[in-house]
C-alpha cells in the first residue's frame, strides 16, 4: 500500500494537504500547533472510522471549529495494484464516504465496508476502533506518546503474522487451543511443582511425609504387637523349661542325696580305720619298746665283755711303757754330763782369747794417735798463713770497689765541669779588607787576627768599631763556680781514702779482693782437715794417750793377728760340739717326758675302763632275763599281725565306698544341684519377669491398631500413589508441551528476528530480540542474559519497538507491502541514536513506505527522506509539494 | 451325634483394607456370623460345636473385640463349644482365649491337651501352644479302643498327608490320628471347606478373608451314628460377604459395556467384594468409559479392587480427531503418543482430557 496524498479540510480547524507521497521514507515536520497531530488523525479516521455517527469521538471532531463545519479528509492510496481515491466527510447525515478504485465508486457504508475489507480491519461503528482492533494496523500505527509501547496484537494481526510466517516456514502454529492448553497443563503442574525450581510441593510432601509417619507408626504398633507375641512365646518356652530344669534338678538331688549316704558311710569306714590305725600306732610302739629292751639286753652283755679285753691289754701296755720310761732316764743322765764337759773347754780357751783382744785393741789406738797428731800440724801450718793474710789487709788502706766508683763519679764530674767551662769560651776571626787598627795594633787588609775570649773582652778597631764579647751569654762565672766544686769534692774523697788518685784506690782494692779469697780458701780447708773441732781431736788424743798408759803392757808386748785367729778358730769348733751335745741332751730329755706321759695316760685309761664296766654290769643287773624277753617280744608281733589285718579291712571297706573319689563324686554332685537350681529360679524369675510385663498390657487393642495401620498406610500410599501419578502425568505434560512450545516459537520468531537482525545489530549488537510465539515482544536476548521489555530504558524500549515493527511489517508486508505510520515516535532517543535510528528507517523505507510525523524537524535534517514536508505554524492550507 | 464342625473365625480381622463403612459392617459381620452358626446349631440340633482354631485373628485383639465374641457366644444357647487355640490365637501367655474367659457353662476353652468329656462323645483337641510348633501337636493323643463313644479330634494346621512336602509349621499326621481310633478329625487352619478322607474334614473359614481362598464361608455337619461308623459330613453354607475375583480382556467398547452389565447384575452389591485384574486395548473413549465405571461401583460394592495397569490405551480415530492439535500442541501430542514411560501414556490421556474439557 501506498498512501500518495492526504488532504483535511476544516479538521479541528486545519486545512491541509500532503500530496506526492513517495512510497519510500517520508518527513513530515511541523512545529507544535502546525497540524501534524490532526494530519495523523484525520488519516487514522479515513482508514478506520466510519464517517456515519456522531458518537463522541466524532463530536469532538467539530469542537474546535466553527460550527457547522464538516471535517473532511481525502486519502489517495496505491493498493493491490489499484488506485484508490477515498472521501470521508464527518458529522453530516448519513455515511458520507465514497472510495473510488478498480474502477468502481462506492459510497456510504458499501464503502466503508470495502475498504474496511481492504484496510483487514472490522468495519468502523460508532465507538472509536482502538489501537487493538486495527487489525495489522496495530502493529503499523504508533500514535504520538506510544513509541515506548511495544508493538500489540490483535487476531488479525495474528493470523496474518501466522499465515504469512506459516507459509514462509511451512510451521503451523497451535493457536488459542494451544495456548488455553498449556495453561491448563502448567496450572496442573504447579499444583505438584514449584514453577521455578520444580520441588515438590506440600501436596506431595504432605503425602510421602503421611506415608513415613504411618510407616514409622506401624513398624512401632508391629513391633509392639511383636514383642508381646515374642514375650508370650517366650514364657511358654521358658515354662517349659522350667518344668524341665524342676525334673533335672530334681533327678540330681536324687543323685546328691545317694552320694550323700555313700559318703556317710565311707565316713564311717575312715572312722574305723582311724581307730585301727590308733591301735596299730600303740601296738608299734610296744614292739618297738620291747626289741629295744631284747637290744639293750644284749648290748649291755656284749659291752661289758668288751670292756675287759680292754682293761687286760691296758694293764699290759702300761707295764711296757714303765720299763721305756727308765731306759729314757738312764740316757739322758749321760748326755747332760757330755755338756758339762763341752762347756769346760770353753771357758778355758776364753782367757787365752781376752789377752790377745787386749793387745789388738793397744795396737789400734796407737795408730790412730799417730794420724790425728798429723792433721793438727797440718792444722796449725794453715792457721799461721791465714795470720799473715790477715796481717798485709790490716795494713792496706779500707778502699772498697764502690770507694773506685765513687771516686770514678768525682773524676768524672770534675771533667765535665771542666769541659762546659771551655765550652762557653769564643773564638773571634776579624779579616781585614782594608788595613786597621784593632786595639791599637795594625791588621793589615787580606790579614785575620783570631781571639779566644774565655771572659767578657773589649776590642777597639781604630776609627771602625768598639766591640764587647761576652762568651756564654754570663754564665762563666757560674761555670767556674761548678768546676771549683767538683775538683773540691774529688780532693775531699781522695784524702778520705788515704790516696793520690783513682788508679792507686783502684789498685789497693784488687789487692783486698784477692787477699780476703785466698783468707776464704784457708778457712775452708782448715775445717775440711779438722771437721770435729780442735778442742774434739786434743780430747780424743789425751783419750787415747791415756788408755795407752794404762795398758802399757799389752802395748809393750805386742800383737800378732795369726795367734788371735788360730785361738779363734779353736774357740769356733768347741762351740759347735757343746751345741750338738746340748740338743742330744733335749731329746733324751722330751723322749722321758713322753715315756712318762705314756705311763700315766695308760692308767688313766686303765681306771675309766674299770669304771664303765662296773656302771654296765650295775645296769644289766637290773635287765630281765634274755628269755623273758624274748618272749614278750614274741607275743607282741602277734599282736601287730592282728592290728594290720583290722587296718587292712577298714580300708578295703572305704575303697569300696569309692574311697578318695567319692568326696569329689559328692561335692561334683552338690554343684550340678546348685547349677539347676539357679538355673531353675533364673528361669522361674524370668517367667514372673514376663508374666507382670504380659500381664499389664491387658486388653490393649494393639491388633487392631497394627491393621488399623497397615490399611490407613495402603490408603495414604494409594493416595500417594495417585497424586504421584497425577503429578508425573502432569508435569510430563507440561513438559513435553513447553518444550515443544519453545521449539515452536524459537521456529515461527526466527524469520522475524532475522529481519530484525540487521536493524538491531546497528542498535544493539551483540542482542537479539526475544518474542514469544505470539510475537509479542518479551525483551531483548543476549548470549547469557535475558533483558525484560519492561526493564529497558524509555530509550531502548522505543527503539526495540521500532525496530520489531519494522521486522513484523516486513513480515506482513512481504506480499504487499503496508505503510508504517509514525507520529513522534523517537523522543527518547538520544542524538547518537537517532543518527542510527534514521538509517536503518532509511533502510527499511527501501521495502515499505513509511510516513515519519515529527515536531523536531532539526533532528532528522541527516534523514534525507524521499520526501520531506514542512508544515508552516498554524499550517491553514494546503501544504504544496 | 451330630457335631458342627468350623474353624477359623478370625475375629478381629479388621478387614481395613475394605476402607470406610464398609469396613465396620464388613468386622460386624463377623460376628454375625458366629451367631448364624448358633442359629444352624440350633437348628440342626447338634450335641456339640467345634471351631478347630483361630477363633481369633490375633492374640492381642483388644477388649472390645473379646467382649463381641463373648457376646456372639450367647447365641449357641445351651450348646456346647469347644474353642481350639490356633496359630493366630495360641495357648501362650497372652493368650485371646484364655483371657476371653467362660462364658457360660457348655463353653470350652481348650487351652490344654486333655480330653473334654461331653454326653455322647469325647473331644480330644490338640491346641497350639504356640505360634509355630515343629512338634506334633497331635503328638500327645493316646491309642483308643473302639468302645461306646465316639472320640473326636480336634486340631489346627497342615494336615501332612496334604500333598504337601514343604517345612510348614504345624504338621498333622492325620494317617497316624486316625490310626489311633479315633472317629473323626475336626481340622481348621485351610479357609476352604476341604475333604482329606472320609474322617478328617477341613470346614473352611465361615467368612472369607482373602480373595484367594477356595470354596470359603462354609459350616460342616457331622453326623456319627456310631463309636467307628464313618461320618456323614454336610456343607452348609453360612457366608454372608461374597469375594469375587474377576480377570477381563477388554478390547471393544462393547466390553466394557458388557462388564458394566456384569456389574450391575451383581446381586447384594454392599455385601460383595470384587477384585478385578484387567488386561486388553481401549479406546481412549472406552478406556475413560472404563475408569468412570470403575469410580461409580467403588462406593456401591464393598470393595472394588481393581489392577488395570495391563490395559492400553489405543487412541482410535475418533480419538485422534479429538486430539488433533496445530503447531506444538500436535507435536506434543505425537511426542507423547510414541513415548514408551507411563508417565507418557498418563500425560496422554490427561491431555486428551484437557481437550475434551477445553473443546
Amino acid at each position: 500500500m501506498h498512501i500518495k496524498r492526504i488532504a483535511v479540510e476544516s479538521w479541528r480547524g486545519l486545512t491541509c494537504e500532503l500530496d506526492d507521497l513517495a512510497p519510500g521514507l517520508n518527513l513530515i515536520c511541523g512545529p507544535n500547533e502546525s497540524g501534524k497531530s490532526r494530519l495523523v488523525q484525520a488519516l487514522r479516521f479515513a482508514l478506520f472510522e466510519s464517517s456515519k455517527g456522531r458518537a463522541r469521538h466524532k463530536a469532538a471532531l467539530s469542537s474546535w471549529g466553527a460550527a457547522g463545519e464538516r471535517p473532511r479528509v481525502e486519502v489517495e492510496f496505491q493498493l493491490g495494484g489499484a488506485t484508490w481515491m477515498l472521501e470521508k466527510t464527518y458529522l453530516g447525515t448519513g455515511c458520507n464516504t465514497v472510495l473510488r478504485g478498480g474502477g468502481k465508486t462506492l459510497e456510504g457504508e458499501e464503502a466503508e465496508d470495502r475498504l474496511a475489507d481492504l484496510m483487514g480491519v472490522s468495519p468502523g461503528g460508532t465507538t472509536e476502533l482502538k489501537s487493538s482492533e486495527r487489525g495489522i494496523w496495530s502493529l503499523l500505527w504508533v500514535d504520538q506518546g506510544d513509541s515506548r509501547e511495544p508493538p500489540s496484537h490483535n487476531d488479525i494481526s495474528q493470523a496474518r503474522l501466522q499465515d504469512q510466517l506459516s507459509a514462509e516456514i511451512g510451521e503451523v502454529a497451535a493457536g488459542e487451543l494451544g495456548q488455553r492448553i498449556l495453561a491448563a497443563a502448567r496450572e496442573l503442574k504447579t499444583r505438584f511443582y514449584t514453577d521455578k525450581t520444580d520441588a515438590e510441593r506440600p501436596v506431595l510432601r504432605d503425602g510421602r511425609a503421611r506415608v513415613e509417619q504411618l510407616e514409622a507408626d506401624l513398624a512401632e504398633a508391629e513391633a509392639r504387637h511383636r514383642a508381646v507375641a515374642r514375650d508370650a512365646d517366650d514364657l511358654e518356652r521358658l515354662r517349659r523349661e522350667e518344668r524341665d530344669l524342676e525334673e533335672r534338678a530334681a533327678r540330681a538331688e536324687a543323685e546328691l542325696s545317694a552320694a550323700g549316704e555313700r559318703h556317710r558311710q565311707a565316713a564311717e569306714a575312715v572312722r574305723q580305720l582311724d581307730v585301727c590305725n590308733h591301735q596299730m600306732e600303740l601296738c608299734r610302739l610296744e614292739l618297738e619298746r620291747r626289741e629295744q629292751a631284747l637290744a639293750e639286753h644284749t648290748r649291755l652283755s656284749e659291752e661289758i665283755r668288751r670292756l675287759g679285753d680292754d682293761i687286760a691289754g691296758l694293764e699290759q701296755a702300761q707295764g711296757e711303757a714303765e720299763a721305756a720310761r727308765q731306759q729314757a732316764e738312764q740316757a739322758h743322765a749321760e748326755a747332760a754330763a757330755e755338756v758339762g764337759e763341752a762347756d769346760d773347754a770353753l771357758a778355758a780357751l776364753g782367757g787365752e782369747l781376752q789377752s790377745l783382744r787386749r793387745r789388738q785393741k793397744s795396737a789400734t789406738l796407737g795408730a790412730e794417735l799417730a794420724q790425728l797428731e798429723r792433721r793438727v800440724e797440718e792444722a796449725a801450718e794453715l792457721t799461721a798463713r791465714m795470720e799473715a793474710i790477715r796481717g798485709e789487709l790490716a795494713a792496706l788502706a779500707p778502699v772498697t770497689a764502690e770507694d773506685v766508683e765513687r771516686l770514678r763519679a768525682a773524676r768524672q764530674a770534675v771533667e765535665g765541669a771542666r769541659a762546659r767551662l771551655e765550652g762557653a769560651s769564643a773564638t773571634v776571626e776579624l779579616h781585614a779588607q782594608r788595613d786597621l787598627e784593632v786595639d791599637g795594633r795594625t791588621l793589615a787588609a787580606g790579614e785575620t787576627h783570631t781571639l779566644l775570649a774565655e771572659d767578657e773582652k773589649h776590642l777597639e778597631i781604630a776609627g771602625v768599631a768598639s766591640l764587647v764579647i761576652r762568651p756564654g751569654g754570663g754564665e762563666l762565672a757560674r761555670l767556674r763556680d761548678a768546676l771549683a766544686d767538683a775538683e773540691r769534692a774529688q780532693a775531699s774523697l781522695l784524702e778520705s781514702l788515704a790516696v793520690a788518685d783513682v788508679q792507686e784506690a783502684d789498685g789497693i782494692a784488687q789487692r783486698r779482693r784477692d787477699l780476703q779469697s785466698e783468707l776464704k780458701r784457708l778457712r775452708e780447708t782448715l775445717a775440711r782437715l779438722l771437721p770435729e773441732g780442735r778442742d774434739e781431736i786434743d780430747a780424743r788424743i789425751r783419750e787415747i794417750r791415756a788408755q795407752l798408759d794404762a795398758a802399757r803392757e799389752d802395748a809393750e808386748a805386742g800383737f800378732d793377728p795369726a795367734v788371735l785367729e788360730q785361738a779363734e778358730a779353736r774357740e769356733r769348733g768347741l762351740a759347735a760340739r757343746r751345741e750338738a751335745l746340748r740338743a742330744q741332751r733335749d731329746a733324751r730329755a722330751e723322749a722321758l717326758a713322753k715315756a712318762r706321759e705314756r705311763v700315766r695316760t695308760l692308767e688313766i685309761q686303765r681306771d675309766e675302763k674299770r669304771r664303765q664296766i662296773e656302771t654296765l654290769r650295775e645296769r644289766h643287773s637290773r635287765l630281765p632275763a634274755a628269755a623273758e624277753l624274748e618272749r614278750d617280744l614274741e607275743e607282741a608281733r602277734r599282736t601287730w599281725s592282728e592290728r594290720v589285718g583290722a587296718r587292712d579291712a577298714a580300708q578295703r571297706r572305704y575303697e569300696e565306698l569309692g574311697g578318695e573319689q567319692l568326696e569329689l563324686e559328692l561335692r561334683q554332685a552338690e554343684q550340678a544341684v546348685q547349677q539347676l537350681r539357679q538355673g531353675h529360679r533364673e528361669v522361674q524369675q524370668a517367667c514372673i519377669h514376663i508374666e507382670g510385663r504380659l500381664g499389664s498390657i491387658g486388653d490393649d487393642g494393639r491388633y487392631e491398631r497394627v491393621q488399623d495401620l497397615e490399611a490407613e498406610l495402603n490408603q495414604a500410599r494409594a493416595d500417594l500413589a495417585r497424586l504421584e501419578r497425577e503429578a508425573h502425568a502432569a508435569r510430563r505434560l507440561y513438559q513435553v508441551l513447553g518444550d515443544e512450545y519453545q521449539g515452536a516459537r524459537e521456529r515461527l520468531t526466527e524469520p522475524v528476528i532475522a529481519r530484525i537482525r540487521p536493524y538491531l545489530a546497528d542498535l544493539f549488537p551483540g542482542s537479539e530480540v526475544w518474542l514469544d510465539e505470539e510475537m509479542n515482544l518479551l525483551g531483548m536476548r543476549g548470549e547469557r542474559v535475558e533483558e525484560d521489555f519492561e526493564s529497558l530504558s524509555g530509550g531502548a524500549r522505543e527503539q526495540l519497538a521500532l525496530l520489531v515493527r519494522i521486522g513484523l511489517a516486513e513480515v506482513v508486508g512481504a506480499d504487499e507491502s503496508w505503510p508504517l505510520v509514525l507520529d513522534d515516535v523517537l523522543v527518547n532517543t538520544d542524538a547518537e541514536r537517532i543518527r542510527r535510528v534514521q538509517r536503518l528507517l532509511y533502510q527499511a523505507a527501501r521495502n515499505m513506505q513509511i510516513l515519519l510525523f515529527t515536531c523536531h524537524g532539526p533532528l532528522f535534517d541527516l534523514l534525507g527522506p524521499d520526501r520531506r514536508i514542512e508544515l508552516p505554524p498554524a499550517a491553514r492550507r494546503a501544504a504544496g509539494g | 451325634m451330630k457335631l458342627l464342625h468350623t474353624a477359623d473365625w478370625q475375629l478381629g480381622l479388621r478387614l481395613n483394607f475394605v476402607g470406610g463403612e464398609a469396613a465396620a459392617r464388613l468386622r460386624a459381620q463377623r460376628f454375625d456370623t458366629v451367631r448364624a452358626i448358633a442359629r444352624l446349631a440350633l437348628e440342626h440340633e447338634v450335641d456339640a460345636v467345634v471351631v478347630a482354631g483361630d477363633v481369633f485373628d490375633d492374640n492381642g485383639v483388644g477388649g472390645d473385640t473379646l467382649q463381641q465374641a463373648r457376646d456372639a457366644l450367647e447365641a449357641f444357647a445351651d450348646v456346647p463349644v469347644i474353642l481350639l487355640p490356633g496359630n493366630h490365637d495360641p495357648a501362650t501367655a497372652d493368650s485371646a482365649l484364655a483371657r476371653l474367659g467362660i462364658t457360660r457353662p457348655g463353653v470350652h476353652v481348650a487351652l490344654a491337651r486333655e480330653p473334654i468329656r461331653l454326653d455322647a462323645l469325647e473331644v480330644y483337641p490338640c491346641p497350639l501352644t504356640s505360634r509355630h510348633a515343629y512338634d506334633d501337636p497331635a503328638g500327645w493323643l493316646p491309642a483308643q479302643d473302639r468302645q461306646e463313644i465316639i472320640r473326636v479330634v480336634l486340631a489346627h494346621g497342615g494336615a501332612l498327608n496334604f500333598g504337601e512336602t514343604t517345612e510348614a509349621p504345624n504338621r498333622i499326621d492325620v494317617d497316624a490320628i486316625l490310626g489311633r481310633g479315633y472317629d473323626y478329625l475336626a481340622l481348621g487352619d485351610w479357609h476352604g471347606v476341604f475333604r482329606v478322607n472320609a474322617r478328617a474334614w477341613y470346614s473352611g473359614a465361615p467368612e472369607p478373608t482373602r480373595f484367594k481362598e477356595k470354596r470359603p464361608g462354609h459350616v460342616l455337619l457331622v453326623e456319627i451314628d456310631a463309636p467307628g461308623a464313618e461320618p456323614r459330613v454336610t456343607e452348609l453354607p453360612v457366608a454372608r460377604t461374597r469375594w469375587i475375583t474377576r480377570e477381563l480382556e477388554l478390547f471393544e467398547d462393547a466390553d466394557v459395556e458388557a462388564f458394566a452389565a456384569w456389574l450391575d447384575g451383581l446381586p447384594e452389591k454392599s455385601w460383595s467384594l470384587l477384585e478385578l485384574t484387567l488386561r486388553g486395548q481401549l479406546s481412549l473413549a472406552a478406556h475413560a468409559r472404563l475408569e468412570a465405571l470403575i469410580a461409580d461401583y467403588a462406593s456401591r460394592l464393598a470393595l472394588t479392587r481393581v489392577d488395570a495397569g495391563a490395559v492400553q490405551v489405543a487412541p482410535t480415530a475418533d480419538d485422534l480427531e479429538a486430539l488433533h492439535g496445530e503447531g506444538y500442541l500436535g507435536r506434543a501430542i505425537n511426542v507423547l503418543r510414541e513415548g514408551e514411560s507411563p508417565d507418557d501414556a498418563a500425560a496422554l490421556r490427561l491431555l486428551y482430557r484437557l481437550m475434551k474439557e477445553s473443546a
